[in-house]
């Protein structure tokens, strides 16, 4: 049994040798990269500066990561032992109230957030106008200035009160619905004035009234059509009689926003020349022409020009479908010229 | 039998004393041993290096014949870094032979044991550790001192200026014992405004901790608790002990106040937190319960649980739940289990160049019963918001990286969800002129507006890496759901980092926007910080 005893410890001898050999590197069996990649051979201790490229790992050193000494991440000389996750190494100042990839927010150079647009744009609240302008805290309020409770993302959950208590209009009463931007711009500053979107109907020129005048029954439901408020205005107007002429209620088709004259009323080309060709100059009133203030399709050439029927009666001989009336002038003489 | 049996022995323990043998006394040669052998170089260590230069051939003997074997190229006072000739195979331990210039006495080598041979190492490992504590005992001081401004300037309604300043500070080992301390404070404040202290000044830590290795470690002061990050700071006792793979704890203090983050006495919590730590880290699972009151009377109590696992190749796991354990219901106190916050995240990387994430998160806004008694429920928001979100990225060839995020997030019962997707593509080492181009596009959509975002922006690395700079582009279309209008935004950035030197850097990030209503605004962030 000696021998056997004998040959055992040989063997071990040689084995332990060899095996503890295999485990000279400090550094754990993970990293296989040559010694002089990092050290120089005056010593140990002695590192070459940017000799191991660490953008070859899993975590590529940048920004202020290049800054730290090596030991603040490797408290060990086992580098596998050094965890990659943010929480290993940094205190979680937002009390786990936004999530653990921290670069969503952050990069590397700085903790400050330089991207809080996109941030916004991808949490559902698009910083614009009003919103964009003020201090983070006006929203985000917290005891540390760095924790993230839920905030609502409708108008209604931050503007409750300017919605309740306003009273030019009344929103509430009014029903008016609780999504600002259907009368404010949300690229504003103001709730009113250039603040106050009202696109719908731009209150322009003869529109740029107050509020009431429009509003005087409340502020649901109002009519943007012309004659629901210019009716008045439709059935007096005799100078021409819009009514009974059949005259468009679109106010707009004559009309500008800011006054009632000029109209910009086409006579020459819809019906008859009167601002050009031979009757421009002519006349000073629409009656001189329409003679029935109460029908502004009858008209009569024959007041102005004292044709004589039997005069036109020669000149028209063998002309067919002549007749002397008005209107058969027109048909035949449309552009007001004798040819 | 027994007698051809013992010559064997004999003749292998001859063998075993030669393989663990040192240098011989040869006149104009010195005799050294393998000490370490890598990829591309051979390790060989002697008494001493005299007499042996760079270029020098080292042989190996082979029934007394010395083979040329190996060429030195480098070396220090007592090892030659060498370099294998063509077809050698060395095993550590060989001795190798050197041919020395000069005749030099060298001295009796003594007879080393094999399992010597690694003591080459060890004692490198032990001097290194040895200074290694020896630094830890000096009671390094390191941190960051950052100076920060913000301004937003706009040219229809009032700018303003934010200043920060930021200590961040850590000692470690005082006075050779296990005493380290850490502060991490922030003074903040706008310009033209008056300077209140209670507001300006945040005190996120400042704790002394005493680390034993038997008794674990105490922490007294202000302090973030890793287990327990969801409460924030702690001020008062913290302590933790390890027993092997397990860490376990008690914490006892107050509350910072909740208006102006300072020492509050009437809000006192104590709590406990138990770890488990499974495969070096691969995963983790913690849990802690915690009961905050305000004047002695329950407030809040809640249980954390938090689980970490990359167990499976190429996937992490990574989950978290906030469990409320206390209600007032008529005003009576009541055990109840309601879900406050949960967070889970997977990530999933088939490939080197392919990964993918997953996460979930509902959150539901912490109801303080004590403290809240007198608030009222109309401005509190108790509806949770849960978001999903998933990202992915890949790397098709080496140069290029495509990238798509979606999201989706619910803030409540009574509100419409909104969502957004993104997508990138990247070109790095752009042909001529370097850096890197990136083109991106978004598309989101809210309760009341819907948004196209285009993007562009080139980035480059100046000064052998120490200056960085991106110069971006975007326009963004807004157009809005119950309103005729829409709002189209021209958005320039520009941004530098600069490493100053190794300790200091200096960050700076300009963004201008205009828009169809001729708005002009513009932010403007610097950053300067000072590591040492």
């Amino acid at each position: 049994m000696n021998y056997k005893i004998l040959l055992f410890l040989i063997f071990s001898i040689n084995f332990s040798s060899a095996y503890a050999a295999d485990r000279k590197s400090p550094h754990g069996s993970e990293l296989k990269i040559d010694c002089t990649t990092c050290h120089k051979t005056d010593g140990w201790q002695q590192i070459k500066e940017n000799g191991f490229n660490h953008n070859k790992t899993g975590f590529p050193l940048t920004g202020q990561h290049k800054m730290v000494s090596c030991r603040d991440c490797h408290p060990t000389l086992k580098f596998e032992d050094a965890k990659s996750t943010c929480a290993s190494c940094h205190e979680d100042v937002h009390e786990n109230t936004v999530d653990n990839d921290c670069k969503q927010c952050h990069n590397t150079s700085s903790w400050i957030v330089n991207n809080v647009r996109q941030i916004h744009q991808n949490k559902g609240f698009p910083l614009v106008g009003e919103h964009a302008a003020i201090d983070c805290e006006k929203c985000h309020s917290s005891a540390s200035d760095l924790r993230f409770d839920n905030v609502r993302s409708d108008c209604y959950g931050c503007h409750r009160d300017d919605y309740n208590y306003t009273t030019t209009p009344n929103h509430r009463e009014s029903g008016f619905g609780t999504d600002c931007a259907q009368c404010h711009k949300m690229s504003g500053r103001t709730w009113a004035g250039t603040g106050f979107d009202h696109n719908f109907f731009p209150l322009k020129g003869g529109h740029n009234i107050e509020c009431l005048s429009c509003h005087s029954d409340g502020y649901l439901n109002t009519p943007t059509d012309c004659y629901s408020c210019h009716k008045w205005d439709y059935d007096h107007t005799t100078e021409p009689v819009h009514a009974s002429s059949n005259f468009s209620t679109d106010c707009k088709s004559c009309h500008n926003i800011n006054s009632w004259r000029p109209a910009t009323f086409d006579h020459d080309k819809k019906y008859f020349p009167i601002y050009s060709g031979s009757h421009q100059g002519e006349w000073n009133s629409c009656s001189e022409c329409h003679t029935n203030p109460a029908n502004y399709s009858q008209f009569s050439c024959t007041d102005c020009h004292e044709h004589n029927k039997t005069d036109m009666d020669k000149k028209h001989r063998g002309r067919n479908d002549y007749v002397y009336n008005s209107a058969n002038c027109y048909s035949c003489h449309p552009q007001g010229k004798a040819d | 039998m027994k007698q051809a049996l013992r010559i064997w022995i004999f003749i292998i323990l001859i063998l075993t004393a030669c393989f663990a043998a040192s240098a011989q006394d040869v006149p104009n040669q010195s005799i050294g041993q393998v000490s370490f052998i890598s990829s591309q170089h051979v390790y060989v260590k002697f008494k001493n290096t005299v007499g042996i230069t760079k270029g020098d051939t080292l042989f190996v003997d082979k029934n007394s014949t010395l083979i040329p074997a190996l060429i030195v190229t480098d070396l220090s006072s007592i090892s030659c870094v060498t370099k294998a000739l063509h077809g050698m195979t060395f095993e550590v331990n060989a001795p190798i032979t050197a041919k020395i210039q000069k005749h030099e006495p060298v001295p009796e080598v003594q007879i080393q044991k094999a399992t010597e041979s690694v003591a080459v190492v060890t004692e490198v490992i032990e001097q290194v550790s040895k200074r290694e504590r020896n630094k830890k005992t000096e009671a390094p001081v390191s941190g960051r001192i950052s100076v920060s401004s913000y301004t937003n300037q706009t040219n229809n309604f009032s700018s303003y200026q934010r200043f920060r300043y930021n200590v961040s500070l850590r000692a470690d080992s005082i006075a050779k014992t296990g005493l380290s301390a850490e502060t991490n404070l922030t003074f903040t404040h706008k310009l033209n405004e008056s300077i209140f202290l209670s507001d300006a000044l945040r005190v996120y830590g400042l704790s002394l901790k005493y680390n034993t290795k038997s008794l674990g470690s105490l922490v007294v002061g202000r302090k973030i608790n890793p287990q327990l990050a969801n409460i924030g700071a702690i001020d008062g006792i913290q302590y933790e002990k390890n027993i092997r793979k397990f860490s376990v704890g008690a914490v006892a203090g107050f509350r910072p106040d909740l208006y102006s983050y300072g020492f509050n006495p009437t809000l006192f919590q104590f709590g406990a937190f138990a770890a488990h730590n499974f495969n070096k880290g691969q995963a983790q699972t913690s849990i802690a319960v915690m009961n905050q009151t305000n004047n002695m009377i329950t407030d809040r109590r809640f249980a954390y649980i938090q689980h970490n696992n990359s167990l499976i190749k190429r996937v992490n796991l990574f989950c978290s739940f906030e469990v409320d354990l206390y209600s007032l219901q008529n005003n009576q106190p009541t055990t109840v289990l309601d879900l406050t916050g949960a967070y889970l995240s997977l990530r999933y990387k088939p490939l080197k160049n392919l990964a993918f994430t997953l996460s979930y998160d509902a959150r539901k806004n912490i109801y303080y019963y004590e403290t809240y008694k007198n608030v009222a429920d109309s401005i509190l928001d108790k509806e949770t918001r849960q978001g999903l979100r998933f990202q992915t990225t890949y790397r098709p060839f080496e140069n290029i990286t495509w990238g798509l995020t979606g999201g989706a997030r619910f803030p409540g019962t009574n509100t419409v969800a909104s969502t957004n997707a993104n997508t990138f593509l990247s070109y790095d080492n752009v042909p001529f002129v370097g850096g890197t181009v990136r083109a991106d596009f978004t598309a989101l959509k809210t309760y009341n507006l819907n948004g196209l975002i285009y993007g562009g922006a080139y980035s480059k690395d100046f000064l052998k890496n120490k200056l960085y700079t991106e110069l971006g582009y975007r326009y963004v279309n807004y157009t809005y759901t119950n309103s005729a209008s829409l709002l189209n935004q021209n958005i320039a950035e520009l941004s530098v980092n600069w490493r100053i030197t190794k300790k200091l850097m200096l960050s700076a990030d300009v963004e201008s926007i205009f828009d169809n209503e001729n708005n002009f605004s513009t932010r403007l962030f610097i950053n300067v910080s000072q590591r040492f």
